[in-house]
Parts: structure tokens; sequence; C-alpha cells
């Protein structure tokens, strides 16, 4: 009985493998609807070098009352465009280009103005005490630490949320004091037009205030966010280009990556199959999971985009899965010859080999969470493709491998030649261990 | 294949296996390998330098317009057609992409300076690419709107800041890394696995040096990849030393002994994991486009390192600074040993060691 539930088990689990490996490689219509499933395998993310994306250029002009040379200033700006651009595209990268222009490019993007938008159109923010265009700025888009929407439900109205920084905060402290004194209004200027100008009712400690009124929906009040925190940046950007790029490792690069693969990937099931025998058929399986599961996560998780060296992370990734699998089945091998059965080896061989295991791949998890917390830009995406590979790679080598051995041991467990294993002397020094452990 | 010649082969393996190997005894011609990459590393860094990437000194960017649509086998032509004229006015590293929409296609042009010529020497070197790309492609202005626009400088995209922050990254991962080690094996273990983790750190980038690969963000991406993975291959035969330290058998053995036992016990698998790991990557680096020849190049050097490391580095090491006595964990294990033993005296047939 348990035998034929093994079988059916297997046979079942082919049929998910290949089942699984349709649905990651190939995309279709849904029959009866209007729907097209998009396979796995492509509903993954592809950075710049891989897919191509969109990149743009801006021109950036000193403010004219601005401290500090034009190139310090470049260098705020693009430390401040990378913090607000990989919020939402991690492996997008900001550089200077030349000396007055700051490059932007972004992988994976079909429409610029997705990015472009995010920037904003960049205006100098103002705070005046006086509503006129050349009266002098108290506080100007330098003093804010950062602008974000936010609803205030008391009032039920949308507005904006502003954090000064330090300076600010002292310079926002003083000026509303001063207001607040005589009630007078603020007059906020962005891109030199009096933008609003709210009435002062009282001294604002605490580097931060809220910006409301006049502000229909969530989407204006976002969209004046931006603006706000577009004209924080040092330098005045203005666009000078905008492109749609193509792959910059080459146009056959991700193909042919795909390919060497795919190749690497059978040579690997051979050499599994004809070493391990039965054990290797269990491992190719366990290997094809390891393939489909971490296609789907890397396709479902958000945070995740494919490059070049995530390539990498996925074959060390496999690579470990695959010597996962051999730790276990020479420790499997080992104990065989000591002239246990098979049963039993595969027992105590994978209670040994799973402490070498985990400790491997944990020093890996360790690493690629420091570099997943600290890294920038490609470090950190490869970071993120090496850890996910290393966790699926851990599952599907200590529990789908295990699982999969006890279902084949239900099948046949004294042939030891099916399994590639050699029978040692049976009343052997290891074998009297068992037998006290047991 | 023959079954007697397979038998053979794994006959003359287990003879092999019998040998003694000697790798401690021997530490001194071992270590002498890696110490003559690296200096010879240091001495042609001292005579030419390093080969940096666009990546890392930045350069200048062309771009030609084509001010119309082009097919691919156009766009294959003038690559090559551009490819040329910038090789043959002397400029080694550079890249082309291509660029635009349907409208107005495009190819970017980006490389790096020649070496030792001035901003003179080079904006001469530009302007007579920008001629000759001209002259090549749109000789007699039969694409209308065919223009090479200005040349713009790009700076290092690779900046000193990044390097900076991938170096502090690495840093704190190698000292988690043994911490971890230290506590699931002890210090002598974590010393000896690092060790080997900055060998396989300082070969990679001393065969880069003296194979004059360029060094750009994709050499930084293989030598944090072998961080994480070559680590791992030393961790399986630690396992090993950690697992017979225990048993009784090797409690008189010396260190280096132990260590050979625990090399030859996993022995097959080194050889089995370094074999599936370096080919599917070779195969890669076969098959794939040369910019991800560049990439894969180094990890593969990486990882012949890192198996060497671990057969013929970390394990002397670990031989020279490990001390039993400083063993807390194997210390309390042999002291409930004794334990053990003082109350099983009364059945003296358990003791017969064979």
């Amino acid at each position: 009985m348990k035998k034929k539930k093994a079988i059916r088990n297997f046979v079942l689990m082919c049929i998910v493998a290949v089942l699984g490996l349709v649905l990651t490689i190939f995309s279709f219509d849904i029959p009866f609807t209007t729907y097209t499933f998009k396979g796995f395998a492509n509903g993954i993310q592809l950075g710049l070098d891989l897919k191509g994306g969109m990149m743009a250029v801006y021109d950036c002009e000193q403010a004219s009352d601005s401290e500090g040379t034009l190139e310090e200033q470049i260098d705020a700006t693009i430390a401040r465009l990378t913090n607000l651009i990989t919020e939402d595209y991690p492996e997008a990268t900001i550089v200077k280009q030349g000396d007055n222009q700051i490059r932007i490019e972004v992988p994976d993007v079909d429409d610029p103005e997705e990015v472009l938008s995010l920037i904003g159109e960049p205006a100098q923010l103002e705070f005046k005490k006086e509503e006129s265009d050349t009266a002098e700025a108290v506080l100007t888009g330098r003093d804010i630490k950062s602008a974000e929407y936010n609803y205030d439900s008391e009032n039920a109205e949308h507005g904006v949320s502003i954090t000064f920084t330090t300076e600010g905060a002292t310079k926002f402290h003083t000026l509303t004091s001063e207001l607040s004194a005589n009630q007078s209004p603020l007059y906020i200027y962005l891109g030199g037009e009096l933008f609003s100008s709210p009435t002062v009712k009282e001294t604002i400690a605490g580097g931060t205030t809220f910006i409301s009124g006049g502000m229909a929906s969530q989407a204006e009040a976002e969209a004046y966010a931006t603006k706000i925190l577009s004209g924080t940046y040092s330098v005045q950007l203005s666009l000078s280009e905008k492109n749609i790029v193509t792959a910059t490792l080459g146009e056959n690069a991700l193909l042919l990556s795909i390919i060497a693969g795919l190749i690497g990937l059978v040579l690997i099931f051979v050499f599994m199959y004809v070493i391990y025998k039965r054990l290797g058929l269990i491992a190719n399986l366990a290997l094809t999971f390891y393939t489909i599961i971490l296609m789907i996560l890397l396709s479902v998780l958000p945070f995740i985009q494919l490059t070049l060296p995530g390539i990498a992370g996925i074959i060390l990734g496999l690579g470990m899965a695959v010597d996962g699998n051999i730790v276990i089945f020479e420790r499997i091998k080992d104990e065989t010859k000591s002239g246990k059965k098979i049963p039993a080896s595969v027992k105590s061989g994978f209670k040994r080999a799973s402490v070498a295991i985990i400790d491997s791949n944990i020093t890996t998890i360790i690493a690629s969470l420091v570099l997943a917390w600290l890294g920038t830009g490609a470090i950190r995406g490869f970071a993120y493709t090496l850890l996910v590979s290393i966790v699926v790679s851990m599952f599907t080598t200590l529990i789908l491998s295990r699982i999969f051995i006890n279902w084949s041991l239900n099948i046949n467990s004294v042939s030891y030649k099916k399994y590639g294993l050699v029978k040692g002397d049976a009343l052997n020094k290891t074998d009297k261990e068992e037998v006290q452990n047991a | 294949m023959p079954k007697s010649n397979k038998t053979s082969l794994s006959q003359k393996y287990n003879a092999f296996l019998q040998k003694d190997f000697n790798i401690v005894k021997n530490w001194k011609y071992y270590f002498a390998v890696p110490v003559v990459i690296i200096l010879a590393a240091i001495i042609v860094f001292a005579c030419i330098g390093f080969n940096l990437g666009i990546d890392f000194t930045g350069g200048t960017i062309v771009k030609v317009n084509f001010g119309t649509d082009i097919t691919s086998s156009q766009y294959t032509h003038y690559k090559a057609t551009i490819e040329d004229v910038v090789k043959d006015n002397g400029i080694v590293n550079y890249s082309l992409q291509r660029e635009g929409d349907t409208s107005n296609a495009s190819i970017s042009i980006k490389f790096q300076d020649i070496k030792n010529y001035n901003e003179e020497q080079m904006a001469e070197v530009i302007t007579s690419i920008k001629e000759e790309i001209t002259k090549k492609i749109n000789p007699s202005n039969e694409l209308s709107n065919f223009e090479v626009e200005d040349s713009q400088r790009i700076g290092a995209s690779a900046s000193s800041a990044l390097l900076k922050n991938a170096l502090l990254a690495v840093s704190i991962a190698t000292v988690l890394m043994l911490i971890y080690i230290a506590i699931r094996f002890e210090f002598a273990s974590g010393i000896s696995a690092i060790i080997a983790l900055l060998h396989d750190v300082l070969i990679m980038c001393a065969m880069v040096i003296i194979c004059r690969i360029q060094i750009n963000s994709s050499f930084i991406a293989a030598l944090i990849t072998i961080i994480g993975y070559s680590i791992n291959n030393t961790i399986v035969i630690f396992d090993r030393i950690r697992e017979n330290l225990r048993k009784e058998e090797y409690r008189k053995s010396t260190n280096a002994a132990l260590f050979e036992t625990s090399l030859k016990e996993t022995l097959t698998r080194t050889i089995f994991t370094s074999i599936t790991t370096i080919l599917s990557i070779l195969l890669l680096a076969v098959i794939g486009v040369s910019s991800i020849r560049e990439f894969l190049i180094p990890i593969l050097i990486g990882l012949v390192a890192g198996t060497y490391s671990s057969i013929f580095v970390s394990g002397s090491i670990w031989t020279f600074i490990y001390k039993r006595s400083k063993d807390k964990k194997l210390q309390k294990k042999i002291e409930e040993e004794k334990n053990a033993n003082k109350n099983k005296v009364g059945n003296p047939e358990e003791k017969i060691v064979v």
C-alpha cells in the first residue's frame, strides 16, 4: 500500500514539476477569457544591463542665492535624487555628467515620464514674509528635509507634511513666532509663483509643519508634495534629454545566458544521475522545483530586479542546492559503507549533513543580508537575488529532497545498487552504535 | 563504458585516498603559490598599474543620431563601422549602445581616454572620430537628419563613494561571518575561514591585474559574489573536523592528522561540487556575450582560488592555531564522557575498543 501511495506521489510531483516548468517558461492566452497568462520567467523585472530602460539628462544651474560651489551642490542634488528615485526604482543609477549635468538611468521602464514625474518639475521653494517676487526668502528648499502627503482626519483635509532640517527648524520657529504675533500670512512661493499663503496662528516648533487648504484630492496633494520636494534640490534642474535605451550588455545577453543556464542544468542532471542513480533522480526533481519556485518568487517579489550579477547569484544558489544534495548523498554513502541499512543511513546521513548545509548557507545569508542593508544600486539588487536563491536552495535541499527520498524508500529500501550505494560489512562498530542509539 | 574500467577508476581513487597528503607538513610549498601570484601582481602593478574601467575613470560620450529609423541589419553594419573608427583612433576601452526611438535611432559611444594623453590630444582624437564617422556613414548626405552630436564628458559612475560603501559592507559582512563561525565552531576555525576568504579575494585581484582585465563595477560585483560563496567549501571541511574532534578515536591524533582525515572524508564532495559549479559558470562564460565574460572570468578565478584555499590554506592555518585545551565545547564534552565512563565502570564490555 505504501508503495502504491509513494508511486502515486511521485507521478503527481512530476506532473506538478512539468506544469510548473510550462507555466514558468511559456505565456499564453487563457481560453474563453480575454486574459493572457504571463509565464513567471517573463514577469521578472530586468535590469538596464539585460533589458534596457530609460535615461535622462538634466542641466543644472546654480540658484542665485545659494552658498557653496556648483560642484558641491550637484553632489548634494545627486544624493537627494538617489534617495528619491531608488525608493521606487532600486536599480536606478544617478551620476554626474560633464561639469553641470546629471545623468539618470532607470532599467526596465518603457515610459520615461513614469520616472520623471517622480523628480517633478523642479522648482525653487521659498517662504516669504511679504507677497512680492523680489522679497527676500526667509526659508528655501535647502531648509527642507522631506515633504510627503498626509491626511488631516480632524478637518478632513488633504495636505502636505513638511519636515525641516535642523537649521530650517530654527529658522521656521523664528519666522512663525514673528508672523503669529500679528496673525499675518506666510507666503509660500514655488518656482517664483505664489503657491499658497496660509495664516500663521501660532509659533511652530519641532521642525515639522502641515500645509493644507485648496487641495481637492490625495493625488493633488501628492503632486504638491513632489513639487515642494523637487524645489529642495540644491540646484535648479532642467530636463535636457530623455531617451529609451537598449540592453547595455548587448541584445543577445539575456537569451544566451538562458541557453547557457539550461545546458548547465541538463549537464548537472546527467552528472547527478550517473553518480548517484536513483538518489540523483531525486536531486534532479528537487532542483527542478528550485528553478520553478525561484522563478515564481523573483517575478512576484517587488524589490527584485534581475541583473547580470543576479544571474550569477541564481547559478550560485543552484550550485549550493547541488552541493547540499552531494553533501547529503556522500554522507549516506559513508553510512551504508559502514554497514548500516539504507533507511537508517538516509536518516543519519541527513541529520549529519544538515548541520554542514545550514552552517554554510547561513554564512552566505549573513553576507547577502549585510549587502542588502548597506549596498547601493546593483549590489543591493544582487544581494536580494542571492538571498532569495539561498533560502529556496535550503528549502529544496533540506525539505523537498528528504520528502522525496522517504517516498522512494517506500518503493524500494533494499537495493543498494539502485541508489548508487555500496553495502558495507554488516557487524561493524557503527552498526553497534545504531543499536545503542535505538 | 566498460564496467571494469569504472571500478579501476574508483579503485585508483581509493588508493589515492590511502596515501598521505602531507598538506600541513608541506605548507610552505602550498602557501608559496598564492604568495608568488600576489608578488607577481605587485610587480605588474608597480610597472604598468592596473586597467581601470570607464566606470571608475569616466570618459567621453559621443552620440550619433541617424534622424530616422534603422533596421537591425543597418544597425549591425553601422555599429561595425563605428567600432572600426574608434579602434583606428587608438581607443582601447569603449562600448556602443543603441538608443532612441523609431523616428530617430541613435548609437551612443562611450569611451575611455587613451592612456597618457592630455586633454588637447584627446580633443584631437575625438574630433577625428567624429569626422570619420560622418565621412563613412553619411558621405553624400543621404541621411538628411544625420548628426554626430558634440561630445560630452561623463563622470565616473562607480564613484569612490560607491567603492567605499561596498568595502564597508564587505568588511561588516566578514566580521559577522567570523562571529558566526566562532560561535558555531570555535575561534580558530573562524580566523582560518576568513583568511581563506581573504586569500580568494587577493588572488582574484592579483590575477585581474596580471591578466590586464578591466576593473569596473562588474568586477566589484564578482568579488562580492565570491565573498558570499567561497566560504562554503571551508565550512564543509571544518564541519567534518568539528565532528571528528568529538569522536574518541581521534582524541590522541594530531591536529594535522585530524585535518587530513576530515579533508579526505569530504574530498569527493569538494571535487563533485567544484566540477558542477565551475562547469555551469564556464558554460555561461563561453556561450555568453563578451560583457558577461568580463564578469564571469573573475568569478571563475575566485572559484578555483576558493577550492585551492579550502584544501591547501585554511586547514594548515587551523592546525597551527587551534588548541584543544582552549576549546571549551570540546573540554566540556570530554568531561561529560569521563563522568559517563565512571558511572559505567560496572559494565566493562561497553569499553572494548575495536
